[in-house]
């Protein structure tokens, strides 16, 4: 197979199958183009593309990503006399029993200092996977002006695999010195695109043909 | 969700309204849940939505909807009894 190199330093040979040269983030002109050819589904579509005379800061495309809302709904974890054991079964409907639901009012939600709560993006982000075609995957990250008040939007779990289809949980934690408000369909996070390397293999098909369950032959 | 099966679970209210959390058994008896929203429920059955893909005699590998929070892979083997026809 014909490769490409990018012979940046001649300690190092990066070496790629020639399908694709390399993996990149996309501009938000590639983001917009991959809506138009459905690599990418954003729902509802941010809008507008471009900024206009009448409201510049009303575009959620930078450079190199695009900007996410938060939904109206926040769930913050009880404390409680407990521990989280993910090697037990049920922690999904043991965390949704121990957890408060808030509606976030047109008002605003105060986080307070040193809260977790989770969150979710308003949009719902689709990166299929189709045969034969490069995919996509995601990250999210946090925005400057959210930081520079101490707010976390995610710590752990930022990317967004090839396939998902879905709202993105937002982990969010108030790591400043005093309250934050948050209101719904404020732009809370960005979204950074990246193209994937090779076809990823996690359809079924991958499957087609064996004859015993993975793992138990 | 195309060629699903019913797998047989429990569910109740997730973490957001709009998300359930379920609660199923794999093969090996170990329980394990996920949360996902109601297109891959049956609730009037308890059925989660699963793709088969694969089966040894009374074993299926079935591929969940979503990543279970007690095992790293959505791919997870469970009863041939606990999967039924939607």
């Amino acid at each position: 197979m014909r490769q490409t190199s990018l012979n940046c330093d001649p300690f190092f040979d990066f070496s790629f199958p020639d399908t694709h040269a390399a993996a990149v983030i996309l501009s938000n002109t590639a983001i917009q183009k991959a809506i138009d050819d459905g690599r990418l589904e954003i729902a509802p579509e941010p809008r507008p593309r471009h900024p206009t005379p009448e409201d510049p800061d009303l575009c959620p495309y930078n450079t190199t990503s695009v900007d996410l809302r938060l939904g109206e709904t926040i769930s913050v974890p009880k404390a409680g006399p407990y521990a989280y054991d993910l090697r037990k079964g049920g922690l999904a409907p043991f965390l949704s029993d121990n957890c408060k639901h808030f509606e976030i009012t047109p008002n605003g939600y105060s986080l307070a200092p040193n809260t977790f709560a989770l969150g979710s993006t308003l949009e719902r982000i689709k990166l299929p996977i189709r045969p034969g075609k490069q995919s996509l995957a995601a990250r999210i990250e946090g925005k400057s002006s959210f930081a520079r008040c101490g707010l976390l939007v995610h710590f752990t779990a930022p990317t967004v695999h090839a396939g998902w289809d879905g709202t993105l949980t937002l982990e969010m934690k108030n790591l400043g010195v005093c309250a934050i408000t948050l209101y719904p369909e404020m732009p809370i996070c960005q979204l950074i695109l990246e193209e994937v390397l090779g076809e990823p293999t996690s359809n079924p098909s991958q499957f087609h043909g064996q004859t015993t369950p993975a793992g138990t032959s | 969700m195309k060629d699903a099966v019913g797998l047989r679970c429990t569910f109740g209210a997730g973490m957001f309204p709009a998300e359930y959390a379920v609660e199923t058994m794999t093969a090996d008896g170990k329980r394990i849940s996920l949360f996902t929203s109601d297109e891959f429920l049956s609730k009037e059955r308890n059925l989660l939505m699963v793709n088969i893909i694969g089966r040894a005699q009374d074993i299926f590998l079935v591929r969940l909807p979503g990543y279970p929070l007690e095992v790293s892979s959505r791919f997870v083997n469970v009863n041939a009894a606990d999967i039924v026809e939607l």
